[in-house]
């Protein structure tokens, strides 16, 4: 679904250069639920923002579904973002003069599709995540974890290829962020969804398929979950030990 | 690194904060010095009559821009505040006590304020100068109106500039005095609660527009009409029409219903968004947009009717450009008299002719006023009129007459509409006043010449010969009048002959014409038999440069017209400058609330391009909701401006004239120029708002 091949990204500021990204390649099939973890500073939310083409990168490809969507006119870049990719961040970004329901069916909105089928797959997706009581209220009005559910929600909408989460938990209390974790994994199964996402939290991370590990721009290494979450868990948090950084593992 | 070292830098980096506040203030004080300098000034102030219309209009429309200039200031602050919340908010968490963030807060407020109201004022000197020049060069013609600066102006100025900076400081107050902490941290975001604009506020705004034009034009019309009553306070009831445009122009702005067109509904769901939160506020701004605009088209069509009024003086056939009359045993002006100064100026007389004409004691029906009622009355032997004989009347006028013996014919104006109190055929009978010899006269027609109409009340009037000669038997010389009628050649340069003539005049006037226009001797005389005292019996300062209350004065029109070209030019001005004014307050508050629309949704235009929506899409948002703040007062403003113009028009007399209508047709014109000057303005907001929010 997503395959990432020798992408490097270099920051320039004033006459210095910084790289971020170093000759990096993975993959994530269709279906997949993968994390991304690493130290801070080690180049997450650059990879990230690589893969939607918020920012340029310098070489390598990205393929998304087998297509190439690096360097594409802004245009059918916009509409990429708007059919094939799916977004969370860290701070929601809702429309604050939106309520949920409406909220979730802004990309739909925003492609201009039929309006009857769309305000039927809203609603759905909302009885899924659990918010349908919320439905009618503004993002002021309800909590973080429903937030953030209605941000997965929202990026489900026009069943992307992939789903780009930029540390989706980071604001959130562990019974809210365990909710939003529950809601990737419901997106997975019953929708077939692919996630990526970028995290800090191996208690998050430790509910995916496969983790890649970065630091300073490279892969550190990469874990498939074999057996059962918990012991994931410690093993993902051996790797971090190890790793030394600043990275905070709080459960 | 002391605290006063990060608040320079955070000023530093935060200059455009400060630009907008600070450019508003400027061009708040700017255009009400500039218009006070002008106003306040000593030439407007002498030219303008005492408690005057114009005086009235122009308090009124100072007042009211005064009023809008505050208004979209403190908006602009409350921008400027929201921008500084953060800050703030972040300093108090960490522990910096409020007392010093207020010092530094009214600081920097004090010097803004200072600044720029100073700035403001002293452009305002040249401002009022350069327009001022403008009218000159159009208008005035002789040299008596010199640009006079005005310290009162200044005065105004600089208390409009505290005033506002009273204004300022309530609002820093209020925002500062806010306790909590968070709240202040989160006013940069919203988490403020939506509040949905109810479903009847469309119709409840139309109902209450038309209830309060009904109410407040209509009312006092009928009642004028059919009991001949005239109703005070009606007008508040405008108030309700001012209500009414504010709910609809809510509902125009921040209303989607998930209606029967659900289509509709989620193509203008993000854009209306926009305004969820600042619905109510947006609309009042343009509630201020609209009295401005408002008050803009109604202050250039009162300037139109001033320059037709200008234009009128130079028209009308009937009027000679010399009259005189005097009584006639006066050693008055004499025909050879008038011939010697016109060569000595080189003027070319035309139709130079004397007659006399005898004042008689008339007996006709006519309107009174009484409590409140308008009654006929039947004037017996009430007062004296002129009266000349056939055959003077057609040497003066050059037209046949032909009133045949036992008639009369009343002389009045050309297009003469008869006024309320007097009827053209309202005469019945004329007495003699020495003899007591009387006739009655029956009604023949009218005869139009102005200049004759105007020496006499209500009406001068022409008989036949044989009953002028019978009427004025043993009348004695004091009733009689002499009438000297010519128009110059060169009408347009008779201007010096005039004011010699007319000084020859008045320093030769003699004890018997020394009366103010009212007087009647007939009267005088009945009201002292009677033992009463007659209340014109005073006599008129001759030594005044415009000498009005005069029974006698001459009517020498190119005088009258150069004296009242220069007073309409200064109405011309005044109501140009108020348009002026009204406009750019418009253009500026359009500007200051598309930029302010803009900034506080940068976030909602990042989200929306991140979700994918394509430039295309951001940019109809952005535009749908501008070119709705534009749009709508626009039309709201013009349509009431132009409506109201045209009922003026109307119910002053019932009826549109000539001139009226052209007024009204350049109105219509004048409409257009703004639509097109504020489109000009929404494409540079807009082309601002692009810029702030990425596009
Ligand atoms: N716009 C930028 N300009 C220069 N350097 C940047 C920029 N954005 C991020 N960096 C640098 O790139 C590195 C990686 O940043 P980031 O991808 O945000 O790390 P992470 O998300 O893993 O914490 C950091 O050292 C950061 O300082
Ligand atoms: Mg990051």
């Amino acid at each position: 679904m997503l395959n990432v091949k020798h992408l490097n990204k270099t920051y320039t500021v004033g006459s210095n250069s910084y790289p971020v990204l170093k000759d990096l390649s993975f993959q994530v099939k269709k279906g997949e639920f993968v994390a991304v973890m690493g130290p801070s500073g080690s180049g997450k939310t650059t990879l990230l923002n690589c893969i939607s083409c918020f920012i340029p990168h310098d070489d390598g490809q990205i393929l998304l579904n087998g297509k190439d969507i690096s360097g594409l006119p802004e245009q059918k870049m916009s509409k990429i973002r708007n059919r094939h990719l799916g977004f969370v961040f860290q701070d929601f970004m809702l429309l604050d003069g939106l309520n949920v329901f409406e909220n979730i069916c802004l990309p739909q909105v925003i492609a201009k599709k039929p309006v009857t089928q769309m305000e039927e797959k809203a609603r759905h997706l909302c009885r899924l995540f659990g918010i349908e009581k919320v439905m009618e209220k503004y993002p002021a009005e309800i909590s973080g974890g429903e937030k953030q559910r209605t941000a997965v929600a929202r990026a489900l909408m026009n069943q992307p290829y992939i789903i780009l989460a930029d540390e989706p938990t980071g604001n959130l209390d562990s019974r809210s962020c365990k909710a939003v974790i529950d809601a990737f994994l419901r997106a997975k199964e019953e929708m077939n969804a692919t996630v990526f996402m970028v995290t800090h939290d191996s208690y998050a991370a430790s509910f995916c398929d496969r983790v890649v590990v970065l630091k300073d721009g490279a892969i550190h290494t990469e874990l498939s979950r074999t057996g059962n979450r918990r012991e994931f868990m410690d093993e993902l948090l051996d790797v971090l030990r190890e790793l030394g950084g600043d990275s905070d593992d709080d459960e | 690194m002391t605290m006063n070292k990060v608040f320079k830098k955070l000023r530093g980096r935060n200059k455009s904060q400060y630009r907008l506040l600070a450019f508003c203030i400027f061009l708040s004080v700017l255009l009400i010095s500039s218009f006070s300098f002008m106003y306040f000034g000593p030439t407007v102030q002498e030219f303008l009559p005492e408690g005057g219309d114009t005086r009235k209009l122009a308090s009124l429309l100072l007042s009211v821009t005064a009023a809008g200039c505050c208004i979209f200031t403190v908006y602009a602050s409350t921008l400027f505040f929201r921008y500084k919340s953060r800050e703030y908010g972040i300093f108090l968490a960490l522990g910096e006590p409020k007392k010093e963030l207020k010092k530094v807060l009214f600081t920097e407020l004090s010097i803004l304020c200072t600044a720029a109201s100073l700035v403001g004022i002293l452009c305002g000197i040249p401002a009022s100068y350069l327009i001022w020049k403008l009218f000159e060069a159009f208008l005035v013609s002789n040299g008596d109106t010199a640009y006079r600066f005005g310290f009162g102006g200044l005065l105004a100025g600089i208390l409009f500039a505290l005033l506002l900076s009273v204004f300022l400081g309530i609002t820093g107050r209020r925002f500062v005095n806010r306790t909590d902490i968070m709240d202040i941290l989160r006013s940069g975001q919203k988490t403020e609660m939506v509040k949905e604009i109810k479903p009847y506020t469309l119709p409840a705004g139309i109902a209450l527009i038309v209830a309060g034009i009904t109410l407040g034009g209509g009312l006092s019309i009928l009642a004028a009409y059919l009991f001949r009553r005239s109703l005070s306070g009606t007008n508040l009831f405008y108030l309700l029409a001012l209500l009414g445009i504010y709910l609809v122009l809510l509902s125009a702005v921040s209303q989607s219903r998930l209606g029967k067109n659900r289509r509709k509904f989620y193509k203008n769901m993000v854009s209306v968004s926009m305004m969820r939160f600042s619905a109510k506020s947006t609309t009042r701004n343009m509630c201020v947009i609209v009295l401005m605009l408002f008050s803009c088209i109604f202050s250039s069509f009162y300037g139109m009717l001033y320059i037709n009024n200008a234009t009128t003086l130079n028209r009308s056939g009937d009027l000679r450009a010399f009259a005189l009359h005097y009584p006639a045993k006066e050693d008055q002006l004499t025909k050879a008299d008038i011939e010697d100064t016109a060569r000595r100026y080189s003027v070319d007389l035309v139709d130079l002719k004397e007659e006399d004409g005898s004042n008689l004691v008339i007996s006709y029906k006519r309107v009174d006023y009484d409590d409140g009622k308008y009654i006929d009355v039947d004037a017996k032997e009430a007062k004296l009129a002129l009266f000349l004989s056939c055959e003077a009347y057609e040497n003066l006028t050059g037209e046949a007459a032909n009133v045949p013996s036992g008639s009369y014919r009343t002389v009045t104006p050309a297009d003469y509409k008869e006024n309320l109190w007097d009827y053209t055929d309202g005469l019945y009978a004329v007495t003699n006043p020495d003899t007591g010899e009387s006739q009655s006269l029956s009604f023949d027609g009218a005869l139009e010449a102005g200049s004759i109409y105007a020496m006499s009340a209500p009406y001068a009037y022409v008989i036949s010969d044989e009953d002028y000669a019978a009427l004025t038997k043993g009348l004695s010389p004091e009733y009689a009048e002499h009438i000297i009628l010519f128009d110059a050649k060169d009408y347009d340069s008779s201007y010096d002959f005039a004011k010699d003539l007319y000084s020859q005049y008045v320093s030769r006037a003699g004890e018997s014409s020394r009366h103010p226009k009212l007087y009647d001797s007939w009267e005088e005389r009945r009201l002292s038999e009677e033992g009463e005292t007659y209340g014109y019996s005073y006599q008129p300062d001759l030594t005044a440069d415009i000498i009005d209350d005069w029974k006698y004065a001459p009517q020498f029109t190119i005088i009258s017209k150069v004296d009242s070209m220069q007073l309409l030019s200064i109405y011309v001005m005044l109501c140009l400058y108020i348009f002026i004014i009204c406009l750019s307050a418009a253009a500026v508050m359009s500007y200051v609330r598309s930029v302010s629309i803009a900034e506080s949704n940068k976030n909602l235009f990042y989200n929306l391009e991140r979700l994918g929506a394509d430039r295309a899409y951001r940019d109809g948002i952005l535009k749908s909701q501008l070119s709705r703040i534009f749009r709508y007062p626009a039309a709201l403003g013009c349509l009431l401006g132009f409506s109201f113009s045209a009922f003026m028009s109307w119910s002053n007399d019932r009826r549109f004239t000539a001139d009226e209508l052209t007024t009204l047709a350049i109105a219509l014109g004048t409409i257009l120029l703004i639509l097109a000057f504020l489109s000009g303005v929404y494409y540079f907001s807009r082309a601002a708002a692009r810029r702030i929010v990425g596009l």
